[in-house]
């Protein structure tokens, strides 16, 4: 029995709190707190403030990000790492490697979603695409407005549309066939999350099948390009000429790889996971994909959305 | 999710039922996974948040915290305490994630720009303190508490009891106990006064 003319530390009510007393102890302080108005008013201001600070924790970081994106990388990785030999150090290296690395994940089964199965192992080049794996240099030079770090390290910007004339502009330039437009990704050779403009000297259409070096894995360098900029590991400017010469050689040299990193047969992704990602689409204000039932897809569409990088022709009903 | 604290009493955080789930094959493991992921992503998340790092890092660290989970369970790892693991595996690697971000700022130019990117909004207090709002000054000063004692009450409401606080931060459950008796009253001056 306590006697009830003390009082008790904040120390002991808090232990007391948590039932984390020696048994005797905790039924002595109990019997003390019956007894003691004062201890218990002490006890529940304690909790009060806690409560209120936790509460203050609870609103960062803002804006929280939603959690659909993440949630189908997780299931992608997880898919990925089930499937390889246990204790893998190549998988523990190369999950830092893609540390964002939707994009990638991105890449997984859209050949088969597409109804055209991946023919094409790692390296091998359909003709069609080959055009279109690099731009040409003549009409997309690649342009940039000048950016700082504040701009482009922020929370992200809006999605940008492009309007379909220009689309169609650039594919014609191409000579690409602009019916087939949903098998290309109108992408930007410098990416506006480092400064690339929507200008079709900074446009071209790359192709999201037919080979490994897809638009997908475009995304992932850029997306790794645009950590070490902001992280101030790498100069904007550079950056961007990195894009601009040769997105290939340069994705080679920054994930130290001579083929893309991953080529999966199959999406693992599941309705629930594309309903939520489909959720944050529409949160971020974009259309879906006609084949809205393409996982990869919706996932790089989020990423890019979140990124502010252009929804592409994508958001744009083809053929309006 | 995260316990209240209530007028009349502290209440105190649920203990997790996870002991009796016990998926065998990959893709049960993968669910079960998941339906963490799906609990406590958001409070890890704000966690890894707090040691100063940007939120894209925070997503990626989380996803690491969940892959490094299914590989403990894979490896029949315990299951005792998901919760508390799950906050530790975070809480180390974000502290390793910013001490190579701090190396690799210093390795590269440590000019103004990238000062200006390390600087976390969270981490500026005296500015905070302008604000009349009772609710920022407790931020300000429970960022201008050491650090060890903020994890301390950023962890308790992420809904830990103290014994899983301790496991975490690698201290005594005395150890918890007195941060936050301190932190508390650092809190009550500041509110009050």
């Amino acid at each position: 029995m306590l006697d009830k003319t003390f009082h008790l530390s904040d120390r002991e009510l808090l232990l007391a709190a948590d039932r984390e007393l020696p048994a005797r102890r905790q039924v002595g302080v109990r019997e003390h707190l019956a007894g003691c108005a004062s201890c218990r008013a002490r006890m529940s201001e304690m909790a009060r403030t806690l409560g209120a600070a936790a509460e203050s924790c609870r609103g960062l970081p803002t804006p929280m990000p939603p959690p659909s994106a993440a949630r189908a990388q997780l299931r992608l990785r997880l898919t990925e790492l089930s499937r390889q030999p246990r204790h893998s150090r190549a998988f523990w290296i190369g999950s830092w490697a893609v540390a964002c690395g939707v994009v990638l994940a991105a890449s997984i089964g859209l050949g088969a979603l597409l109804g055209r199965r991946t023919a094409h192992s790692f390296g091998a080049v359909d003709h069609t695409a080959a055009v279109f794996l690099l731009p040409r240099a003549d009409l997309t030079p690649g342009m940039a407005r000048p950016v700082n770090l504040t701009d482009i390290c922020g929370t992200g910007g809006r999605p940008q549309l492009i309007p379909v004339s220009l689309h169609e502009r650039v594919f014609e330039s191409y000579g690409a066939d602009f019916r087939r437009s949903a098998e290309y990704e109108l992408d930007y050779l410098i990416t506006p999350a480092l400064g690339g403009t929507p200008d079709a000297r900074n446009l071209w259409p790359q192709p999201f099948t037919g080979t490994a070096w897809n638009a997908y894995v475009k995304d992932e360098l850029e997306l790794r390009l645009h950590r070490l900029v902001c992280d101030g590991a790498l100069d904007v400017g550079t950056a961007q000429l990195e894009l601009a010469s040769n997105w290939i050689a340069a994705y080679k040299r920054h994930f130290n790889t001579e083929r893309p990193l991953r080529d999966y047969a199959a999406s693992p992704l599941t309705e629930h996971d594309g309903d939520l990602l489909r959720g944050e689409l529409e949160e971020l204000g974009l259309a879906t994909p006609e084949d809205s039932a393409n996982g990869p897809r919706l996932l790089a569409m989020v990423q890019a959305g979140r990124q502010g990088t252009v929804l592409r022709v994508l958001s744009l009903p083809a053929g309006e | 999710m995260s316990p209240r604290a209530t007028d009349s009493s502290i209440e105190l955080p649920p203990l997790l039922a996870l002991e009796s789930a016990r998926a065998t094959d990959a893709a049960g493991l993968e669910e079960e996974v998941l339906d963490l992921f799906d609990t406590f992503r958001d409070s890890l998340l704000r966690y890894v948040c707090a040691f100063g790092i940007s939120v894209s890092d925070g997503e990626d660290l989380v996803q690491e915290v969940f892959l490094a989970l299914f590989r403990h369970l894979r490896g029949n790892g315990g299951r005792s305490n998901l919760r508390g693991w799950l906050f530790r595996v975070a809480h180390n690697l974000a502290l390793k994630r910013r001490a190579q971000r701090r190396r690799e700022q210093d390795r590269f130019h440590a000019d103004e720009r990238a000062a200006h990117l390390v600087l976390d909004p969270v981490h500026n207090p005296e500015e905070q303190l302008t604000d009349r709002e009772q609710r920022e000054r407790a931020m300000a000063v429970l960022n201008a508490l050491p650090e060890r004692d903020r994890h301390c009450v950023h962890l308790r409401g992420s809904g830990l009891r103290y014994r899983e606080i301790a496991q975490v931060l690698g201290i005594s459950l005395g150890g918890v106990a007195k941060s936050l008796t301190r932190s508390i009253a650092r809190l009550q001056r500041a509110i009050e006064g």
